[in-house]
């Protein structure tokens, strides 16, 4: 006969379950909106041609970032944006429109007069264009690929001079297919957007090309359907023979489905190394080939923790597509969580199992201490949701700590700010798990209601205190020095005043976050842009320059102006587009808010409810399930 | 007092990463304006001020939604054609009168009656000063674009640049021959046109001369299609023909110079009837930047006039005094 506490938590555990069931079948099963297309382009390039009656998420399987070649303005922030060095991004040649010019606008620089191959007239920085004589009058332009950064100079030249048929776009077998592309983030004219991976390039050919530029062939070809081609090929009497276009394909769709049984079989495997073999050596072990294989091989990606933004993104925009394996990404440590703990993270997150390889010098901290910086990860994790939801960024992989060096290539900002936690880490064990990490709040309360989590000891405790000092995790409770559990009036009195400071709390903090609106607005790349343009058409009024500060010249505009005059979008639509997005940022600043304020409230709550106690136990909520403590226990199963 | 140090040391760390991430977020840092990549134009699109020979005279707002082909016809009337229709302007630009019709416009001419020529795409419409349908052709092929029409005494000559090969007609649309069709059994070479940019122009004498855009040549044929004379080089130097394939119009002023024009670096020139430059009509500074199909037609005095797609204007252009 279970006592209430068990049956409380049985009731919990049953809710929480149920919960993650409806929820991942909102997802999986969510509408999808008819209006806005998933893929954001037409139905005519989409292999179910208007037969979208599939779930959005069984539909879309995979998506892949490329450039809109038709809305790219060759800002060169794809050279320098990009997470791999060099970019991904690579100039492509459209051979079908290349007229194959002598005087080629993307291979020369301006104002060259000798057309000849030397590197001092070459437009490209690197020389990845490679110019070759067909017959006269004709030239053939090959891009060299190792060589291109993606900076699109040739690009911009081919656009200006010629036909267009230099383009920049993203090659998969170097793109990590990142949550939120570095670039994507960056790019002033939103020319980044997803696309099915089996479709992964938006190459401009003479059928999407007809509405782009030419005024005259636009509008000639505007009734030609896609029977015409606008740059026929040059009628070569020699052998040549006009290369085809290739791009690369992405990674399978099926390696998604391989990344999801690796998922399950790791926490199969390291729950039944937790609970069953206890053994910490080959929890270490599995907890080294989680690094190995999610962190060093698949890059950081996909992971559970970012997966929190595509899911939050999923419930606010229906256009948004959300991969199945991404929702079980997201899902399945959850449920895990919810019966055996927190083992995802004791050896199946590469973050954990990379930042315990540094706890050399770790010291507890205290509970008071671990209380308040424990609010971190509630303010990181509402503003990924905040963020995700409205569509502003998705901080998590922004900031995400590690990509960088699993991916061998991070920048010098990012290696300082890697060195700077893992360093901390030398005192603080795991500071990214405990105090950062926004999934790890997910466990955290799930693993409170796990059905089987591990215990120090197999059998009774026998206050040998051998593990007092076991956990770098601060995660061990001690034994209560009361001798009694606390008072039934005391708890009924500590209960009536949380009953009243909670609610006070979610609402003050929500209508703080709801004043903040503004502020956390600022973020959205649509908000500063209507900053931009209001600065930009109305001056900046005296009451608000601040001392030497002088409106931009025309010739320092930034690329995101430039875009917008290049989009042909009006001002009222940039301020309208703000306007929304600044009353989704009041609207979500009041729940943002009342989350900081629960989060508060039950903080609060958490110090001021006494729970008695008489042996060493595992807190459910912070333990990592790693074992350490356990090789420190004398009682053997 | 060792661990307060340790705690201390890693706390201070971990408020650093926090920090930078909250500036990072908040700070609302501009993205960098320069480009390290940037394509400079600035430099070619610079001209000399004293080679400007002409100035702008007159402005003319064009109410269609697209224009593509402007042509002079008797009493310096100026028509414009684009997309559903035309509109006619007197030499001191005010509206003289427009008709709409269905389909855009790629090119335009006007015969000696005034009769209005307006190629479509595959085919000719022929059409009266008020506006009504006197003949239409039949299509030259399903794969033609006509991208330009000039009228020659009783002979019509249209540029294709979808089968890249100038006609020779009879008013009534019967074609005559083909000019410049590629034959490598009569060495003639074909144009090379890389983009739908192909304009000829009757001469003073009636010669026909053809812009061969891909080779930046301005060439000369005879009526049977014998290559006569060519002239033009490849160069962004203002004396030449930039990009991939200029001149993208031209028309011929009455001493037989040569008016061009180019994108790329948008500009309007003036060469000798032998091709050697002489002034500029409107540097590129005159134009936006990108701006294409800067189409030009010539009055009985002279004056230039340039079509500005861009702008969706006329521009008129005198000779300095």
């Amino acid at each position: 006969m279970p006592n209430r506490r068990e049956f409380l938590n049985t009731l919990m555990r049953g809710g929480i379950l149920a919960a993650l069931g409806l929820f991942s079948g909102a997802l999986v099963f969510r509408s999808r909106d008819k209006n806005s297309c998933s893929y954001g382009f037409d139905c005519s390039r989409c292999s179910k041609n208007e037969n979208c009656n599939l779930p959005a998420a069984l539909e879309a399987r995979q998506m892949v970032w490329q450039i809109d070649p038709a809305k790219c303005i060759q800002c060169g922030r794809c050279a320098t944006n990009c997470v791999m060095s060099p970019s991904a991004v690579k100039c492509t040649h459209a051979f079908a429109m290349c007229g194959y010019c002598d005087l080629c606008g993307g291979y020369f620089k301006p104002g060259t007069k000798t057309l000849d191959t030397a590197a001092e007239h070459q437009l490209c920085p690197t020389n990845a264009l490679k110019r070759k004589f067909i017959e006269d009058p004709f030239f053939e332009y090959t891009v060299d690929e190792e060589l291109c950064i993606g900076c699109g100079k040739c690009v911009k030249g081919c656009g200006a001079f010629g036909n267009g048929s230099l383009q920049l776009q993203v090659h998969h077998d170097r793109c990590k297919n990142c949550n939120q592309c570095s670039i994507a983030r960056n790019c002033p004219s939103q020319a980044f957007t997803r696309v099915p991976a089996n479709k992964p390039s938006l190459l401009k050919t003479f059928e999407v090309a007809k509405a782009a530029t030419l005024t005259v062939a636009a509008t000639l070809l505007s009734t030609l359907a896609m029977a015409v081609q606008r740059f026929p090929k040059p009628e070569f009497e020699s052998a040549y023979t006009q290369p085809q276009t290739q791009i690369p394909l992405p990674r399978g769709e099926f390696l998604a489905y391989l990344d999801v049984v690796i998922l399950f079989a790791s926490l199969c495997l390291v729950t039944w190394l937790v609970l069953k073999k206890r053994s910490r050596l080959w929890v270490f072990f599995m907890s080294l080939f989680s690094l190995a294989y999610f962190g060093f091989y698949r890059e950081g990606c996909v992971c559970s923790i970012g997966a929190i933004q595509n899911v939050s993104l999923a419930l606010f925009d229906h256009s948004f597509v959300l991969p199945l394996s991404v929702i079980i990404f997201f899902i399945l440590p959850l449920i895990f969580t919810l019966f055996f703990g927190r083992t995802f993270c004791a050896a199946v997150c590469p973050f954990g199992a990379f930042q315990d390889l540094f706890a050399f010098k770790p010291q507890a901290l205290g509970s008071r201490l671990n209380t308040i910086l424990g609010i971190i990860p509630y303010l990181y994790l509402g503003l990924a949701v905040l963020f995700a939801a409205t569509g502003t960024d998705f901080i998590i992989c922004r900031y995400d700590p590690f990509v960088g060096i699993f991916r061998f290539n991070a920048s010098f900002g990012m290696f300082l700010f890697s060195g700077i936690l893992l360093l901390s880490g030398v005192f603080i064990a795991r500071p990214y798990c405990r105090f950062l990490c926004p999934y790890g709040v997910l466990l955290n309360w799930i693993s409170r209601f796990s059905r089987r989590h591990i215990s120090i000891t197999p059998k009774e405790c026998i206050q040998c205190r051998l593990c007092e000092h076991s956990c770098p995790y601060d995660a061990i409770d001690m034994p209560v020095t009361t001798k009694s559990p606390e008072a039934r009036p005391a708890m009924v009195k500590k209960m009536m005043i949380l009953t009243v400071v909670i609610p006070f709390l979610v609402l003050a903090f929500g209508f703080t976050g709801s004043s903040l609106h503004e502020t956390l607005a600022s973020v959205d790349s649509r908000v500063k842009l209507a900053k931009e343009v209001l600065a930009l058409s109305a001056g900046i009024r005296p009451d608000e320059k601040k001392a030497g500060e002088t409106l931009q010249p025309a010739a320092e505009e930034s690329f995101e102006i430039k875009a917008f005059k290049a989009s042909g979008k009006t001002e009222a639509q940039v301020y309208s587009d703000a306007s929304i997005v600044l009353k989704k940022f009041y609207v979500s600043g009041w729940l943002f808010g009342g989350f900081i304020g629960l989060a508060f409230g039950l903080m609060i709550a958490g110090r001021m409810v006494q729970v008695y106690r008489t042996d060493y136990v595992t807190n459910k909520a912070r333990c990592f399930s790693c074992l350490r403590c356990v090789d420190y226990c004398p009682v053997k199963s | 007092m060792k661990q307060k140090i340790f705690i201390a040391a890693g706390l201070v760390l971990l408020m650093i990463v926090i920090v930078i991430m909250l500036l990072d977020l908040f700070s609302g840092h501009k993205a960098d304006p320069s480009n390290p990549y940037d394509y400079k134009m600035d430099e070619i699109r610079k001209t000399d001020s004293n080679l400007t020979a002409y100035t702008e005279q007159l402005t003319i707002r064009i109410s269609l939604s697209e224009i593509n082909a402007v042509a002079c016809g008797a009493g310096d009337r100026i028509y414009v054609a684009g997309k559903n229709g035309l509109e006619i302007f007197n030499q001191d630009g005010k509206p003289d009168g427009n008709f709409s019709f269905e389909g855009t416009a790629s090119c335009m001419a006007l015969d000696k009656k005034d009769n209005i020529y307006i190629g479509f795409q595959d085919h000719v419409v022929v059409f009266d000063q008020l506006g009504k349908p006197v003949m239409k052709w039949k299509s030259f092929s399903s794969e033609s674009l006509l991208t330009s029409i000039t009228i020659s005494g009783s002979y019509v000559f249209l540029a294709d640049f979808g089968k890249k090969v100038v006609y020779r007609c009879m008013t009534d649309g019967r074609l005559i021959n083909r000019i410049g069709e590629k034959d490598p059994e009569k060495n003639v070479p074909g144009f090379i046109i890389p983009s739908p940019y192909f304009d000829l122009a009757s001469g003073k004498k009636g010669e026909l001369w053809v812009a061969n855009t891909g080779r930046h040549s301005m060439e000369q044929f005879g009526n049977d299609g014998t290559l006569k004379s060519a002239w033009g080089q490849a160069s962004m130097a203002v004396d030449g023909f930039c990009g991939c394939c200029n001149p993208s119009h031209f028309a011929i002023l009455s001493d037989g110079s040569f008016v061009t024009s180019e994108k790329g670096i948008e500009r309007v020139k003036v060469y000798s009837p032998k091709g050697i430059f002489l002034c500029i009509v409107a540097p590129p500074s005159a134009f936006i930047e990108g701006t294409r199909g800067l189409d030009l037609a010539v009055d009985s005095k002279d004056r230039i006039i340039v079509l500005d797609p861009e702008k969706k204007q006329l521009r008129i252009f005198v000779k300095k005094e």
